[in-house]
């Protein structure tokens, strides 16, 4: 494959954002979970 | 609701995931190289359905949900947090955009980045929602705030046509539209598995789209709630003072 | 209440200054990206010694690799503009293809120190028999 390099990096770098956007969103959403009181979330 | 996502939001999260895995062996794999651009034609697969997510679908959400915040029959909180976590994700996809474009164009151009209409729109596309997510941060009492956002959102989308119709009224280095075009829509000239992953491509993001909202809202939801209980034990503590003095 | 005004303020301003800049910057170029090589030669005593971008399909046969220099015809609507380029082709260059020039004119010929190639919004597979199918 020609340019190899530059077509897996971008493979590479747009999974990992969106995996490190996806995984910034689910832990902060169980730190805030935590925080509130059951009653809170209804 | 609890902190675990509903089972339809984890079957959604499945799914995008296989299908998004699907796409990368179609695309590296599978589809062959075009005849001028050679592999690095395998980034259309990527540049294409971001564009296609960020632009039309997530902008797209972020306007019709910030309308139905500023029409008064159907305004609550739910528009007003819908329109920011599509805004967010569709900053992130439009950076992917950007940045994969970056890349194909410095294969195929030569060059990473070209001042030509398309891209220009596009980078002003893309500084106008960080500015809107910027605008929803400024504080301010609720409702002022729900409404400024509402209102700018509304202004940026405008800049969606114009990136959209960038190909066809200025000379640019970038291609025209392959499938979004009345002339080509019924005969896109695009060799047969190309299509098909790249309608896999745009299928699979879809599907991660929707399960980034659904999880995206959720947080934007949890933190209205944060600072609503925070306000309220603010309020608590100055009755409390004042009940003393 | 002024912190919060002055924060907005200064948002706004940020905003409007990169919108400002990228306005300049992009379209006062990207309305006229680049002149076809038959207005390029229309209006060639007006550019005069100007920089700017050429556009034109490079006629087949016409490349010749001269030590650091790429010579080339460039042709639109069969008009035909000699053109001598300083340093290595990008790998996508052949003859052929449309391709957009950086540069100017100097005496009979296009000085270019910059091609972008330039590709269509037709994909084409390059082996065809590899894949059974095509839709063209």
């Amino acid at each position: 494959m020609n340019d190899a390099g530059y077509i897996f990096a971008g493979y590479f770098s747009t999974f990992a954002i969106l995996a490190g956007y996806a995984g910034w969103v689910i832990r902060r959403k169980r730190t805030l979970s935590r925080l509130l009181r059951p009653e809170d979330i209804t | 609701m609890t902190t675990k996502s509903s089972p339809a939001v984890r079957v959604l999260g499945w799914l995008s995931a296989v299908t998004l895995a699907l796409t990368a062996v179609m695309a590296l794999v599978v589809t062959p190289g075009d005849v001028n651009m050679g592999d690095s034609v395998r980034l259309l697969y990527l540049h294409v359905p971001t564009a296609w997510l960020a632009m039309y679908v997530s902008f797209g959400v972020t306007t019709l949900a910030s309308v139905l915040y500023l029409w008064k029959r159907t305004r609550s909180r739910f528009w007003d947090l819908t329109a920011g976590a599509s805004a967010e994700i569709g900053v992130l996809f439009l950076g992917l955009t950007l940045l994969i474009g970056s890349i194909w164009g410095r294969i195929t151009w030569g060059v990473w980045w070209t001042w030509d209409a398309r891209l220009t729109t596009t980078a002003v596309l893309f500084v106008l929602y960080l500015g809107y997510l910027a605008v929803r941060k400024v504080p301010a009492s609720p409702e002022v705030q729900s409404r400024r956002a509402a209102i700018v959102a509304i202004a940026a989308f405008l800049d969606v046509p114009i990136v959209h119709q960038s190909v066809e009224w200025w000379r640019t280095l970038h291609q025209d539209a392959t499938f979004l075009d009345d002339r080509r829509l019924l005969d896109p000239q695009i060799h047969g598995s190309m299509a098909w992953t790249l309608f896999l491509g745009v299928i699979a993001f879809t599907l991660l789209y929707c399960w980034l909202l659904a999880h995206r809202f959720r947080l934007a939801w949890l933190e209205d709630r944060l600072a609503d209980r925070a306000m309220q034990v603010a309020i608590d503590e100055r009755r409390a003072e004042a009940g003393i003095s | 209440m002024i912190d919060t005004r002055r924060r907005l303020w200064l948002a706004g301003i940020v905003v409007i200054g990169a919108l400002g800049f990228l306005v300049f910057q992009g379209l006062g170029n990207a309305t006229l990206y680049f002149r076809t090589a038959d207005e390029a030669v229309a209006q060639r005593a007006q550019l005069g010694e100007r920089r700017f971008r050429i556009e034109g399909d490079v006629v087949a046969g016409s490349v010749v690799q001269n030590g650091n220099d790429v010579r080339f015809i460039l042709t639109s609507k069969s008009v035909d503009v000699p053109v001598v380029h300083k340093g290595d082709p990008p790998e996508l260059f052949r003859p052929g293809i449309p391709v957009v020039l950086e540069g100017r004119f100097q005496g009979d010929h296009f000085a270019s120190d910059r091609i972008l190639v330039k590709h269509s919004e037709t994909y084409v597979a390059e082996n065809p028999d590899r894949v059974a199918t095509t839709s063209r």
